[in-house]
């Protein structure tokens, strides 16, 4: 454990930017957190099967759909994440596409926790 | 007034909805190019859309496009959704017809000065096209002053574009804002006294 590079880690979901973003609606936030919840899974899904298939073309367009709405949730480091699938799938660059998949499926399985905490009251 | 947000991402798509419902837009929305194409093809089409550039069926630029070429001179401001680093969608995209930009993840305040521009720009359209109506009918009266009357040559009626004979002051009081008031020339009058005299 070293808690000090634990710090420089930017927050999973940067929540009072988003929430000021929402005009500080929490219902609102609570209706897009649970959205992502239920429309994330299948993004993923979609871009597990393409990295599979070895479909580019696929793999960029579920990795951008991904991207946008974690950038729209403000969870950086995930949306980052995403970019860096998307980006060499979108010019063809399969293999290092592929390669950055696991990476980004362990953000976005850190982005539903988080957005479970936030659903529960956390 | 009506606005179309087009986004297949759902978690965009719903947050902007929820905001422009909030400011109290008419909000409709769209899963996909094509869906949002239908929309504006419509006779009540909103005049404000915001357009994500990349979406299934047709992409942001392509609805653009076929905006600019398809729906005539009605008005329509165009925002289309970006992401943060692409430049050359940008550019593309204001040669394609876009009017203005916005990028994901978008900021509440920037949306809505830019709705502001775009309800400024919409409006002033819409007055100038009011204004282009009102000439154009303006000028067609004017036309019809200036081409070519037929008029009795016994009665001095003037035959209008339907068929139907007028007397020549209500032909000019219809196609223009000439009034008329009704008096005697010298010469009548003298012709008038002298009938009168005689009846005598």
């Amino acid at each position: 454990m070293n808690p000090a590079a634990d710090s420089n880690r930017p927050p999973v979901i940067d929540r009072a930017t988003l929430l000021e973003e929402l005009g500080g609606d929490e219902d609102l936030l609570k209706e897009i957190a649970g959205l992502f919840l239920e429309t994330g899974p299948g993004q993923l899904q979609g871009v597990r099967d393409a990295a599979a298939a070895g479909d580019a073309l696929a793999l960029s367009r579920h990795a951008h759909t991904l991207k946008g709405a974690l950038a729209q949730l403000h969870a950086e480091t995930a949306a980052a994440a995403a970019r860096d699938v998307e980006e060499p799938a979108r010019q063809g660059q399969a293999a290092t596409a592929v390669a950055a998949v696991p990476k980004l499926e362990t953000e976005v399985a850190a982005v539903q926790r988080e957005l479970e905490a936030l659903l529960k009251g956390a | 007034m009506k606005i179309l947000v087009a986004d297949d991402e759902p978690v965009t798509r719903t947050t902007l909805v929820a905001m422009l419902k909030k400011w109290h837009y008419e909000v409709v929305a769209a899963n996909d190019g094509d869906a949002a194409w239908a929309e504006l093809q419509r006779p009540d089409a909103p005049a404000l859309a915001i357009v994500d550039w990349n979406m299934p069926g047709l992409n942001g630029d392509e609805i653009c496009r076929r905006a600019r070429a398809e729906l005539g001179q009605r008005p329509l401001h165009i925002i289309l959704l970006t992401a943060k680093s692409a430049l050359e969608d940008k550019v593309s995209g204001l040669s394609a017809g876009a009017d203005d930009f916005l990028t994901k993840p978008f900021n509440s305040a920037e949306l809505r000065a830019r709705l502001r521009v775009g309800e400024r720009v919409v409006s002033l359209q819409k007055e100038l096209q009011d204004r282009v109506i009102q000439l154009e009918e303006a000028l067609a009266k004017v036309k019809e002053l200036q081409g070519l009357l037929p008029i009795c040559a016994c009665c001095k009626k003037i035959r209008d574009v339907k068929g139907y004979w007028t007397q020549l002051e209500v032909y000019l009081s219809h196609h223009s804002k000439a009034e008329f008031t009704h008096t005697y020339c010298k010469e009548c009058a003298d012709k008038f006294l002298r009938e009168l005299k005689l009846d005598r």
